[in-house]
């Protein structure tokens, strides 16, 4: 019985769907995933590479602004943005030094810098501009680079050794599965969180309440959540790749 | 569904130049992050750190300093007890040392003293004796004189007055 009303609702809203918009829901996830490239410098690319461009300016802007009027007023007794600074800083300095040690020093600024990326670049999701990570290309631009990390800190500690482990093919898998992993499992959350939302607010009758809840579900956790995930792994593998 | 992913070719519209693109944008911020704000918040923190240490290791140093002198002065301090004590101790001795010595000097004094009055009635006794004795001699000298109306020289009972002295002294 709930079986057939479920079926009975969702055949109602596909075709309310269809007659509103003239198209599938299939159609509107493929225009989600695939949405019509854009021109940079005569290269037709993905929308998304604007919002990574915008937050990237928008961020170096607000260090900018930090460094200038904050940072030279820095107390002793920290409190307010100061302490909210020293606070995230402190923590990624710790997770990082403590687990890599001399090694943290590299490592550190790399997931505080992809860890703040990752939240801002979900959270525009919120204002209606398309997250970054909606496109395969930045998920991948990030696992590359975590990869790079990765063994530019096994070689760095291990010089020619680390190349020994290789001996084991299997190695060359696991090495390679990192970065895709990591690329993967970013577009997979954030990309499943953007879809819902442009769902939900693709229905009139949905997008009245509904988004409250949806965007702090699919979007402000996967921003926390990617955010904490991609940084740990990183340190995670790096710290594998050192020991 | 698959083929509707494909996108330029590529599926979900993989693109090398996009994520080159990317990766540098995202150097750029590291970069950016690094040196703007990372850097300088994290050296701010460590320097406070020091600081800190500094001033915690300067008060443990003082706090052992400070230590060390309670444990001198309460050595000190019972030194000085024991001082006090020892002097304490030494001077009742010497008092009673020097009680003892005044004692037996006054003793001494006293007994010279008794001897001395003794010699001194004893030397005065024997001076009164011997005037006491020329005395009745002469006394005696007189008497016979008278009773026998002649001058009786005092040779002439030497024996008698002597025989009379010793009577007498006995």
């Amino acid at each position: 019985m709930q079986t057939m009303l479920s079926g009975k609702f969702a055949d109602f809203l596909r075709e309310q769907y269809e007659a509103a918009f003239g198209k599938t829901m299939g159609e509107t996830v493929n225009e989600a995933l695939n949405p019509e490239s854009v021109n940079l410098f005569g290269l037709q690319v993905n929308p998304a590479i604007y919002t990574a461009f915008g937050v990237t300016a928008f961020l170096l802007l607000v260090c900018v602004l930090l460094r200038i009027f904050v940072i030279p007023k820095f107390k002793k007794q920290p409190k307010g943005i100061q302490l909210f600074l020293e606070g995230i800083v402190g923590y990624f300095d710790r997770s990082a030094t403590s687990a890599l040690h001399r090694h943290g020093n590299f490592v550190g600024p790399y997931v505080f810098t992809a860890a703040a990326f990752i939240a801002l670049s979900t959270l525009v999701d919120l204002v209606g501009i398309r997250p970054a990570f909606s496109s395969i290309n930045t998920c991948f631009a990030f696992g590359f680079t975590t990869f790079l990390v990765i063994n530019f800190s096994g070689f760095r500690e291990h010089k020619l050794h680390r190349l020994s482990r290789y001996k084991n093919p299997i190695n060359i898998l696991t090495d390679a599965s990192v970065a895709l992993s990591l690329s993967l499992r970013l577009f997979g959350a954030i990309t499943s969180g953007f879809i819902i939302t442009e769902l939900v607010y693709a229905f009139i009758f949905t997008s009245l309440v509904l988004p409250a809840g949806v965007a702090v579900i699919t979007t402000l956790f996967h921003a926390a959540i990617q955010s904490y995930l991609f940084a740990a792994l990183t340190i995670m593998f790096v710290q594998e790749a050192v020991e | 569904m698959y083929t509707t992913l494909i996108a330029e070719g590529m599926p979900l519209g993989l693109s090398f130049i996009e994520i080159l693109i990317h990766m540098f944008n995202l150097a750029i911020l590291i970069v950016g992050i690094r040196l703007l704000l990372y850097k300088p918040v994290k050296k701010f923190m460590e320097k406070r750190a020091l600081q800190y240490k500094q001033a915690e290791e300067e008060s443990e140093q003082k706090k052992k300093e400070a230590e060390d002198l309670k444990l001198q002065y309460e050595k000190l301090v019972e030194d000085s007890r024991q001082n006090a004590i020892t002097i304490t101790k030494e001077a009742t001795v010497s008092a009673m040392i020097q009680a003892d010595e005044i004692l037996e000097n006054a003793k001494n004094e006293a007994e010279r003293r008794l001897k001395r009055a003794e010699e001194e009635i004893a030397h005065m006794n024997a001076l009164h004796k011997e005037e006491l004795s020329d005395a009745v001699s002469d006394l005696a000298v007189d008497m016979a004189s008278r009773i026998l109306q002649r001058e009786v020289k005092p040779e002439d009972n030497d024996d008698i007055i002597e025989n009379l002295i010793r009577k007498w002294k006995d």
